[in-house]
């Protein structure tokens, strides 16, 4: 069913399915959708209600059509995020969306960077890049500890990437995520996709060559409120970018004040 | 500055207490208007004027998310007033007048003295006109609330215009009173009234059995509003033809003609830039001007309160 009014936003109850814990620090929560929701595409985006609790920003992980599922990745830091972390199935929570822009890049091959819960968004874009499929991803997973890449990096292989998982100690490779993307030949991706923290993306910024810099996405985070572009809390420090409804992926050039 | 907006032609021009402003749109409070990025969003839609968030004495958190809900072309909302506060207001100003545009900013107090204080500052700071919320419907103590008797609407606009000299604008919503509340700010001397603001509404998640919005009740806006802002419109007008603002689920040609054949001098858009995105002014201002050569009328002017013709 395609749904003509404009813009494509819309509120409906979901249930929980299955709550699945992927590691110490992340959560992923897959629900049944109880009205209409529309087809999202990554980053895309939704304000998650937490009935009692706050409505957040949560990325959109997954989607999926026949089932009417949809999926999301939590990291708990606040109460609300805590209070998800240990939900029940069954349990009834409300969202809206999808919210900001679709940015998916074209391509055969893609580098995809993520931190922490920067890896929620990363698994909507594997499903939607056709990865394992008729294109190739590789997914460079980061965390402090092993213990917070958990089965993470098993389950981004199971979808379709491959994986290298970075930490302090146990994992494929010891550092960072960007000390891995220093390493990477960059000329051998179609685009490259940055997502987790500010400080994280910036670094990738620094060490992306000059000529590579128009084939880098950013997948942002900034104070999201209503989601709807109209309360205007999620500006991009210094820009007239609205997070919510320009973003939250926005090419790297677009973002280069808050980059440096 | 894009080409679409120099070619604005003077029939579109519209004056509102002697502001003159190049076409009849603005934004409406609420939209944007409470950061220096959030304006320069609104400037670069092409907006004639920008209208500040309500500034209240103090900053407000407003409430916790949710704070809005989509409506298809529809959309409530209690915002809670979220705002930096009056302090803000020399910054905002300086932006919007650095674009070269006439600063609406909207105040917001508890009382009369609330008010008067805002005003001050407000007028320091530039401002060309004053737009007073006497309407939200969803902050305790504001809106509404601040203005809850006719009594009330009187003294707080008679306390601003003995402060200042800048144009006042008095906001309402509607309600039963509305035609009284009305009559009493323009004899307090109002310049002119900006007609409507949002209407109290709720939504309930019926899984949960909860009203979503944390603030249980917020304001509907949009599409669906549009018919009770042209009735307010044309009430007002045909009692007292003052200088009307309209606003109310404006979001194409057709809608903004609507208000001003009832008798509004300039429009207001806040929902719209949500539901039709950031191009929406010059979307209407493209579908005004062919609407005035399709009619033969020279300028917008011609249209205001046509519909009270006998
Ligand atoms: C577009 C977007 C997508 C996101 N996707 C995910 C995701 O997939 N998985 C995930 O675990 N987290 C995601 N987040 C972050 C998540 O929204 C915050 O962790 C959450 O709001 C914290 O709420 P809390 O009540 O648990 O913690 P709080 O105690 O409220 O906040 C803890 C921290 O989160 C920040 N924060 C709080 N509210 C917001 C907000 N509304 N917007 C942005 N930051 C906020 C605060 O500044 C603070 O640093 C996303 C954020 C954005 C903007
Ligand atoms: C999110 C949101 C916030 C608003 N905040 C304010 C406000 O601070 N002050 C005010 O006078 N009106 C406020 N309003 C009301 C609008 O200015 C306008 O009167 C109303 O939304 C009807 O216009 P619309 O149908 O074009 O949205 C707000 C409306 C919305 C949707
Ligand atoms: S979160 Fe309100 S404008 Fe983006």
């Amino acid at each position: 069913m395609r749904n003509t009014s404009n813009p494509n936003i819309h509120y409906t109850t979901i249930q929980v399915i299955e709550n699945k814990q992927l590691s110490s620090t992340l959560h992923l929560i897959r629900s049944k959708i109880k009205g209409f929701f529309p087809q999202p595409q990554p980053p895309q985006f939704i304000m998650l209600w937490v009935p009692g609790h706050e409505a957040i920003p949560m990325s959109i992980a997954g989607y999926d059509d026949e089932d009417k599922t949809v999926d999301i990745i939590v990291k708990p830091i606040g109460p609300t995020t805590r209070y998800l972390a240990a939900i029940r199935k069954d349990a009834y929570l409300g969202i809206y969306g999808p919210l900001g822009k679709p940015l998916v890049p074209s391509g055969k091959k893609f580098l995809l960077l993520a931190g922490g819960s920067g890896i929620a968004p990363i698994a909507h874009y594997i499903t939607a890049l056709r990865c394992g499929k008729e294109n190739y991803c590789r997914v460079v997973f980061g965390a402090w500890t092993k213990e917070e890449i958990g089965n993470a990096g098993e389950y981004i292989q199971s979808i379709g990437a491959e994986v290298t998982t970075v930490c302090d100690e146990g994992c494929d490779y010891r550092g960072t995520v960007v000390d891995v993307y220093r390493g990477e030949d960059k000329e051998e991706y179609d685009a490259i996709i940055s997502s987790g923290p500010p400080a994280m993306s910036r670094e990738v910024y620094k060490h992306t060559p000059r000529e590579k810099l128009d084939r880098l996405y950013i997948v942002f985070e900034t104070h999201v409120k209503c989601g709807l572009g109209v309360c205007g809390s999620c500006v991009i420090p210094g820009t007239s970018l609205l997070l919510c409804v320009d973003g939250p992926a926005f090419p790297a050039k677009q973002i280069e004040k808050v980059m440096r | 500055m894009s080409s679409r907006t120099s070619k604005v032609s003077t029939a579109l021009e519209a004056v509102v207490s002697g502001i003159r402003l190049k076409h009849p749109i603005m934004n409406a409070s609420g939209i944007l208007g409470s950061n220096t990025g959030g304006i320069l969003r609104l400037i670069e839609s092409g907006v004639s004027a920008v209208v500040t968030k309500t500034l209240t004495p103090e900053p407000r958190e407003g409430y916790l998310p949710p704070i809005t809900i989509p409506l298809g072309e529809c959309m409530l909302n209690a915002v809670g007033l979220a705002n930096p506060g009056i302090d803000a207001v020399n910054e905002l100003v300086r932006t919007i007048h650095g674009h070269g545009l006439p600063a609406i900013v909207s105040i917001g107090g508890r009382n009369a003295g609330e008010f008067v204080a805002l005003a001050v500052k407000a007028e320091e700071a530039g401002a060309d006109a004053l737009e007073l919320n006497m309407s939200c419907p969803h902050t305790p103590g504001y809106g509404v609330d601040a203005s809850k008797t006719i009594e009330a609407v009187k003294n707080i606009v008679s306390g601003v215009k003995s402060v200042t000299s800048t144009p006042v604008w008095v906001k309402l919503g509607y309600s039963r009173l509305l035609l009284r509340e009305a009559g009493a700010a323009l004899s307090a001397g109002a310049d002119a009234l900006v007609l409507i603001n949002t209407i109290p509404g709720m939504v309930i998640d019926v899984y949960t059995g909860n009203p979503i919005l944390t603030n249980r009740f917020g304001g509907l806006s949009g599409k669906c509003i549009h018919p009770v802002a042209v009735y307010s419109v044309y009430m007002v007008y045909r009692e007292y033809q003052c200088e009307i603002v309209g606003v109310g689920g404006v979001q194409d040609w057709r809608t903004a003609v609507e208000l001003i054949e009832a008798g509004a001098k300039a429009l207001q858009i806040a929902t719209a830039f949500y539901t039709k995105g950031y191009g929406i002014v010059h979307e209407i201002l493209a579908g005004l001007t062919g609407f005035l050569e399709e009619i033969n009328a020279k300028n917008i002017t011609e249209l205001v309160g046509l519909a009270h013709r006998k």
